[in-house]
């Protein structure tokens, strides 16, 4: 059953509370976060929230297109590593 | 000698006419056409021919030329598959092979030596790349060009200008 309407979206109190901050002051840095189960909202585009995979922080740079989903989506609890040798390739985006 | 470039990983025979399961760690599993010759990293002198390759759920499922029987592939279990560095796919500008960035220098916009590109991470929506900074620790920088301002393979330096937290964690 999903969450009820009246609530609206989850989100994380002490994350909003940090992204309003940094945005009336211009500012940006990484916030640090456990809270992986909250919605991404507007105010955090632009951002670099450092969501907890169970081991580390794993820095999420959020974009428009992730509004709406968790924080949690963006950084997997489980990762194949892979061949470092295979034609695999990688750029900044 | 020449380098040699990982395409794909045989998991297993499958049926009894020979094939065999392919795991692609390519971003290019067209390539596995007939006629393609790929080396097994247990013995790359020796080489194998593509005879057919179809897809078949996220496996490749590939026949060599003069393995036509179950007992023969067994036998190929768990090898690697490789083509030489000259015979990789040309990527779009901007984006580079993951062994080619794995040991460049990173340097901040003012030059300061950060350290290097230990690993990269693809969790998601942009790679991470991991940065093993010169007290040993490990930094983590999103791959967005809000960060990564220039990588230079040739020079083998990645500059990046990253925001409060990213290095000094």
């Amino acid at each position: 059953m999903g969450r009820s309407l009246k609530k609206g979206p989850y989100v994380e109190e002490s994350l909003m509370k940090k992204i309003k901050a940094m945005n009336e002051s211009g500012q940006k840095r990484v916030i640090k976060s456990w809270a992986r189960a909250s919605t991404i909202t507007p105010d955090m585009v632009g951002h670099t929230i450092a969501v907890h995979d169970g081991r580390k922080h794993v820095p999420v740079y959020i974009t428009e297109d992730m509004v709406g989903h968790k924080l949690g989506e963006f950084a997997p609890t489980r990762s194949f590593r892979g061949h470092s040798g295979s034609e695999r390739g990688s750029g900044a985006r | 000698m020449k380098r040699l470039v990982i395409i794909g990983r045989v998991t297993a025979p499958h049926g009894i006419k020979g094939e065999v399961r392919v795991q692609p760690l390519t971003d290019f599993p067209e390539r596995y056409t007939r006629g393609l010759r790929v080396m097994t990293d247990e013995n790359p002198s020796r080489s194998l021919v593509v005879e057919t390759a179809r897809s078949h759920k996220q496996y490749i499922l590939v026949q060599f030329e003069g393995l036509a029987d179950r007992n023969e592939v067994e036998a190929l279990r768990g090898i690697l598959l490789q083509i030489p560095e000259e015979e990789t796919m040309p990527l779009p500008e901007g984006r580079y092979y993951i062994y080619q960035l794995i040991g460049l220098k990173v340097a901040l916009v003012d030059g300061t030596e950060v350290g290097s590109l230990a690993e990269v991470l693809s969790p998601g929506p942009h790679d991470v790349y991991v940065i093993k900074k010169l007290d040993g620790k490990l930094a983590y920088i999103p791959a967005v060009k809000e960060f990564i301002k220039e990588i230079n393979i040739d020079k083998g330096i990645m500059v990046i200008d990253p925001i409060p937290g990213m290095l000094d964690e």
